[in-house]
């Protein structure tokens, strides 16, 4: 963990000096108040800076093991990348299509062997919670392609 | 007295009508569906559906809207308890050890004490709204600026029975929630902080966004790990009925939590989710073994629920006393109640009582209807867990993309969420907590706006943040909580015939 420990620490400290570089490069407030937008910014990223150090030096027991795997940790990269993929597709695509989609491959990536019976599984899946959270419920998701074919 | 349980009883009266009660059945279903998508609060889920009271009588108004209150609390619940889908801020407490429970088989007990956790809290509250209500509301106008930011300190305290092995850990979570919190339109000078260039961001980061990925997202990434490794396991449903001895152990946490709840809901601004934390936190650090919470103890699913029920009943308070509305579902109410004609004010308590004890009445048979309607459904709901992995979660990503979609319309928070999702599964295969997060997200505006509004009113001066008797109490309550368990622990040790020696 002492490896770990330490990639942590400085990752913590560079969230803490980005955040705090960030926050001075804000323009200074215009209207009179005592603490400005930047004090607590100030304090948050100096105790994230502080954290960071103390647990980068910190003496701790040596068990380099690996906790990320190199067998397991490609596919969870996968799902993120699809995931992104999907938020960036239902603007586009519309949320029926790009979710049957994206049951379909993320079903295929977590073991699924069968096509016919995924497409199926897929498809009354996606309709369903298109129909009871789109239709029903009237939360206003991406309709994309299904305007084409005069959905409204 | 007698006349304020005559006022009850009338509005019982008017809430028990075949019609009535048929609203409150409709509202609870309706309300349970939209707490089990993520994302449609019981907030969110009532605004949604106030065009249905338009026209309808005052009463049937409330307990239709009280019906999905509840129904929606508890579906969050649901998806927090089988799922590790936190549908509300306050669910997020649920998932430590109702998910835990789940894994273990033993979803249905996790389920009915959460429903009838909710249901103890909403009778007891009713109790308390008649006898301690109008001193209560009164107490809680006390809460300054100063007062609040010294609850906020006291709620970052419960930190450190959230952070598990690493207090370090714990508050490295915390100050990450925190920064969070602090993106988005600075609201006293109007400076957008931390936004990128992306104005979307300047609304800031809602924390459903963040519950979402930080706990489900990232809990998807987990199964999807120990599938390929071969060591995700099929749940085993034990049994779906609770024990009468499970009853029993949670018993004392729902009384606790319920009590606890009411007061923080009180109080304006604190809202339910500092209810259930802090729950949460006093079962944990009263516990005899304290060691078994956050791997599936039912005292950390029964009192969180209990005290976040128990809030909504006491957020009632300064709406029926004062008019204020103090939380987001009683905004929801307070418009709702305009339309049906009825404007709370402070002199409602002294001209028209049955209409307070009717909304009482009223919120309190939907309550009843939850759990007449749910306990039955537990059997069904945990049916869920045996869809294949491979089937259950790619949908659970589907229906929680639709919940972040819906809190700003916009596929940014879809990316965000990914990106919480794998910052969350990093964070845990490294041992970090994930709840402090969330505690430091809902909890560093507040204490942002609380901090800089007392020292606005003082001029500057700090002096002001120590000043009340309420303010002192509570920056004590805060040493005391961190500190405490290992100074008693301490104190143990140091007795040479102390039983606990042995163990460690």
């Amino acid at each position: 963990m002492r490896l770990g420990n330490r990639i942590w620490g400085i990752v913590l400290c560079a969230v803490g000096v980005y955040y705090l570089i960030e926050g001075f490069s804000l323009p200074p407030a215009a209207i009179g108040d005592p603490l400005g937008p930047l004090v607590f910014p100030t304090i948050l990223g100096s105790s994230m800076v502080a954290c960071g150090v103390y647990l980068a030096f910190r003496p701790g027991p040596r068990t380099d093991q690996a906790i990320l795997s190199r067998r397991t940790f490609p596919r969870v990269l996968i799902l993120f990348a699809l995931l992104l993929l999907y938020a960036a597709a239902i603007p586009w695509m519309g949320y029926l299509f790009s979710t049957f989609i994206f049951i379909l491959i993320t079903a295929f990536l977590m073991g699924e062997r069968s096509w016919t019976k995924g497409a199926m599984i897929s498809a009354i899946f996606s309709t369903a919670v298109f129909f009871l959270f789109i239709r029903f419920l009237t939360i206003p998701l991406p309709l994309g392609f299904l305007e084409i074919f005069g959905f409204k | 007295m007698a006349e304020t349980l005559q006022h009850l009883l009338f509005g019982f009266s008017i809430a028990l009508e075949p019609i009535n009660l048929l609203y409150a059945f409709l509202g609870c279903l309706v309300g349970t569906l939209i707490g089990v998508l993520p994302g449609l609060g019981p907030a969110g889920g009532m605004a949604l559906l106030i065009p249905l009271i338009y026209g309808k009588s005052p009463a049937s108004a409330v307990i239709l809207l009280a019906g999905i209150y509840y129904g929606a609390m508890y579906g969050g619940s649901t998806t927090s308890i089988l799922l590790n889908l936190p549908g509300e801020a306050a669910s997020v407490v649920t998932t430590l050890d109702g998910y835990q429970m789940a894994k273990k088989g033993r979803a249905g007990p996790a389920l009915c004490i959460a429903a009838i956790g909710s249901f103890i809290a909403g009778t007891l509250s009713v109790v308390f709204l008649m006898f301690l209500g109008p001193p209560l509301a009164h107490f809680a106008l006390k809460f300054g600026p100063a007062e609040s930011f010294a609850l906020m300190v006291f709620g970052l305290s419960t930190v450190s029975s959230l952070a598990g092995s690493s207090l370090l850990k714990g508050a490295v979570a915390t100050i990450f929630g925190l920064m969070l919190a602090t993106i988005g339109v600075d609201l006293p000078t109007g400076i957008n902080r931390y936004i990128f260039g992306i104005d979307k961001l300047m609304e800031g980061f809602d924390i459903i966004v963040a519950a979402i990925g930080l706990f489900a997202v990232s809990e998807i990434f987990m199964a999807l790990e120990e599938m390929a490794a071969g060591t995700l396991e099929q749940i085993k449903v034990s049994r779906i009925w609770i024990s009468m001895r499970d009853f029993l152990d949670s018993l004392g946490a729902i009384i606790r939590g319920t009590f606890l709840g009411f007061v923080v809901g009180a109080i304006p601004g604190a809202a339910h989710v500092t209810a259930s934390f802090f729950s949460y936190s006093l079962e944990k650090k009263f516990s005899k073994n304290p060691e078994n919470f956050g791997k599936g103890e039912i005292r950390g699913v029964a009192g969180p629920e209990s005290a976040n029920n128990a809030a909504a009943c006491g957020a009632l308070l300064p709406l029926l006393t004062l008019g204020l509305p103090a939380s987001t579902v009683t905004a929801v109410l307070y418009g709702a109640l305009l339309m049906v004609g009825v404007k709370p004010s402070p002199f409602l308590f002294q001209k028209n009582p049955e209409i307070i004890w009717g909304l009482v009445a009223s919120m309190y048979v939907g309550n009843i209807m939850l759990l007449i309607l749910n306990l039955p459904l537990v059997g069904l709901f945990v049916r869920i867990l045996s869809i294949p992995a491979r089937w259950l979660l790619p949908i659970v990503l589907v229906v929680a993309f639709v919940g972040v979609y819906s809190v700003h319309n916009s596929a940014l928070d879809l990316v965000l969420a990914t990106i919480l999702g794998m910052v969350g599964y990093l964070m845990r295969k490294f041992d970090f907590p994930l709840a402090p997060v969330i505690l430091g997200l809902v909890l560093g505006d507040l204490m942002e706006q609380s901090i800089r509004q007392a020292l606005m009113i003082s001029g500057g001066n700090p002096g002001i943040l120590f000043q009340s008797a309420i303010a002192k109490t509570l920056f004590a309550l805060a040493v005391l909580v961190i500190v405490g368990p290992s100074l008693l622990q301490r104190l143990r040790r140091s007795k040479p015939a102390s039983r606990s020696a042995g163990i460690k």
